[in-house]
């Protein structure tokens, strides 16, 4: 039998007996110690959600968290990620670059009970610098079990630009904020005061930052303790088999799901909105699929651009991962396993792996989204039942800084939200309206909570009609989002799809482009019940004589960028963001009348556009 | 400028062919290659036709901190 043959063969499920010889325990063990990993990783994302003060960590989700193996050549263990957490996706995959070279870069040798090493460094196998990575060893009578690790979204980073997105501003990555080499946060359970001073004294969160660095280390012990409760009770060499034969099982539902795609190669192509310079940028992938092996190869995409247009390799490979287990219709738990079946192609210099010094803070959602999309389009290809129209196909920003003058004693602050937005129709059904996107799994945080930690009132957030992809199963409409800062701020904005609209599946439509437009100084008016100024475009398609929204189609149409850092908004201003819709799936003129006459009571589709799209008879 | 930017505005990853005929299946689409799997970086000797590695080494990633 040849290599390949027997990787075919091996997914299906063993059989209780097959299990006892292969891992020398029995399945109940297994299948025991297999679902306590996860439930373990899940106890350490309780501890950060109920301790941490960054609301993107104790709301939002946007971390990852779990436990890692040690490095044991006979069992075919390499510090692999054995189990995460079910935070933002984004960081799970890129733990097994992120972490093992932080540990590598330490050496594995030093690490001592009680020790966590901190790491930010994107160009060291992570994403972006305000993705901060820790591991803590496991022990167990002195023999390291493995690593508890997580990586969490930092608010702020220090550096020239608030929450350090800045697109535009920060060239190159020395621009980006603090970034450190592997160092220890804790050394045998003791703070490391000077680690810690690089937060406290070079970010903005300066007591965001001193409690939450804590509370990574208790969360990452919540890890170590828990793993050490289970070793003492089935023993080290049962635990290690066990975390083989998770990884085992993770691999086999993969190469499963892998022999129901069609053998072929397919390609997607895309578009970011722009680059530094305003162009756009090129994105092409390439899905070769041959029995249960799968190479994804992102060559001939644009070269990588100074000032926040490009992300590091890592980000890439971890999205084209995110990228193949969306479109998988069985879910399948996340670890190393799962990713042993899948290659990645990531020319050096393109916008997909960032040489060094280049910017990759803004680079790190724009690409992480669109190489994942780009999988997604690539694989919707290969046969129906997997095709999905595209999403919004962004992780979009809106971000605010300053000093709310409105208290006593002003404070500085720094806000950032990441709006959501809908999915793409499928064979399945249609799109979901309002979903963060794959690597996010986030959470909003609460309008009510936000208006009252900071100096911002929203107005509005409802989906706009005639906004989702038309299709058998139409995409999700888009949310306009209606923010009025209530003191001056400098603000940060990312969003995409403001030139090229989403694109439909299988005959179905694409949705509707995005957008910001500011109606300066309109909150004064709303208060009043009046009309808000005339929009002006910030990010989309302008009239070049007076900044209003022209049709893209115009020969006067110019674009206005759509990501920009050191924006300064007024107090009062009134700032509308709109994300894009998605895309359809299959001939609108299939779709259900039932459906599309409930789309027109929900004010999704207007009666106009159910009749010219769907043909619908309304009576 | 202390670092330029690449010169081609599209970036396609090397390809290195192979005078051999993939043992698998025959096909002469054999190259090398770099690429990433799930533990880092290879430079593999690969088919393009039926994904057939016929050699991987480990390599270090092409940029790091502090390189």
């Amino acid at each position: 039998m040849s290599v390949r043959q027997e990787k075919e063969s091996s997914t299906s499920a063993l059989s209780a007996q097959e299990v006892e010889s292969r891992y020398g325990i029995d399945l109940t063990v297994a299948e025991v110690l297999r679902h306590a990993l996860r439930y373990i990783s899940l106890q350490m994302q309780l501890k950060i959600n109920a301790a941490a003060l960054s609301p993107l960590l104790s709301e939002m989700n946007d971390f990852g968290i779990g436990l890692l193996g040690p490095r044991d050549e006979a069992r075919d263990l390499d510090f692999d990620a054995i189990a995460m957490s079910t935070g933002a996706p984004a960081h799970f995959v890129i733990n097994q670059y992120y972490a093992r070279m932080a540990i590598e870069h330490w050496g594995a040798e030093r690490f001592e009970p009680g020790d966590v090493v901190i790491y930010n460094d994107p160009y060291r196998g992570g994403s972006h610098v305000n993705d901060v990575g820790a591991v803590m060893p496991i022990f167990h009578e002195g023999r390291l079990m493995g690593f508890a690790a997580s990586i969490t979204h930092w608010l702020d980073i220090g550096g020239p630009v608030p929450t350090g997105f800045g697109p535009g501003l920060q060239r190159d990555v020395y621009a980006e904020g603090i970034r450190l080499s592997p160092r220890l946060l804790y050394k045998r359970g003791e703070l490391v005061r000077e680690t810690v001073e690089l937060f406290t004294e070079q970010t903005r969160i300066a007591d965001i930052s001193s409690n939450d660095l804590q509370v990574v280390k208790a969360a990452l012990q919540v890890g170590a303790d828990m793993v050490g409760h289970y070793v003492d009770r089935y023993g080290p060499d049962a635990y290690l088999s066990a975390v083989e034969y998770t990884l085992d099982y993770s691999e086999r539902a993969v190469r499963r799901a892998l022999l129901e795609i069609p053998d072929g190669t397919y390609h997607a192509e895309d578009h970011l909105d722009n680059d530094s310079e305003g162009d756009p940028m090129l994105l092409r992938c390439t899905v070769r699929k041959f029995g249960s092996e799968i190479e994804i190869d992102f060559s001939g995409s644009a070269r990588e651009d100074w000032n926040g247009y490009a992300c590091q390799w890592s980000d890439t490979v971890s999205a084209a991962h995110l990228g193949l287990q969306a479109i998988l219709l069985e879910s399948v738990p996340p670890n190393a396993g799962a990713y042993r079946p899948v290659h990645v192609v990531a020319p050096a210099g393109s916008c997909f792996h960032a040489l060094p010094p280049m910017s990759t803070n803004s680079g790190h959602l724009f690409f992480l989204v669109k190489s994942t999309t780009l999988v997604k389009m690539a694989i919707s290809q290969a046969d129906p039942k997997l095709a999905v129209g595209e999403n919004y196909d962004d992780i979009c920003i809106l971000s605010f800084a300053g000093i709310d003058t409105r208290l006593k004693h002003p404070i500085p602050f720094v806000y950032i939200r990441f709006p959501l937005g809908p999915f793409g129709g499928s064979a399945l059904g249609d799109g979901c309206c309002y979903m963060p996107i794959e690597e996010g799994n986030a959470v909003e945080t609460s309008i009510e909570f936000e208006e009252e930690a900071q100096p911002l009132l929203f107005l509005e957030r409802e989906f706009v009609t005639d906004t989702a992809g038309a299709g058998m199963h139409r995409g999700g409409p888009a949310t306009r989002v209606v923010i009025a800062p209530l003191v001056d701020s400098e603000s940060t904005y990312q969003l995409e799809q403001c030139r090229f609209p989403t694109k439909g599946a299988f005959g179905g439509g694409g949705g509707s482009m995005a957008s910001i437009l500011l109606h300066k100084g309109s909150l004064a008016r709303w208060s009043g019940l009046e009309e808000l100024a005339e929009p002006e475009v910030v990010a989309g398609f302008a009239d070049p004589d007076d900044g209003a929204p022209i049709d893209p189609d115009d020969a006067r149409a110019v674009f206005r960028i759509s990501k920009l850092a050191g924006v300064h908004f007024k107090a009062g201003d009134v700032i509308a963001l709109q994300v894009a819709g998605a895309g359809g799936y299959g001939d609108p003129r299939e779709r259900d009348p039932e459906a599309v006459r409930r789309d027109v009571r929900n004010e999704i589709v207007s009666p106009a556009e159910a009749e010219r799209l769907y043909g619908a008879d309304l009576g | 400028m202390l670092f330029p930017q690449p010169t081609d505005l599209t970036i396609d990853e090397p390809l290195e062919p192979v005078d051999a005929a993939c043992p698998e299946c025959g096909n002469e689409a054999v190259f090398k290659y770099r690429l990433v799997d799930y533990r880092g970086w290879l430079r593999v000797t690969k088919c393009r036709a039926c994904l057939n590695v016929l050699d991987r080494v480990r390599i270090e990633p092409p940029a790091q901190g502090g390189a």
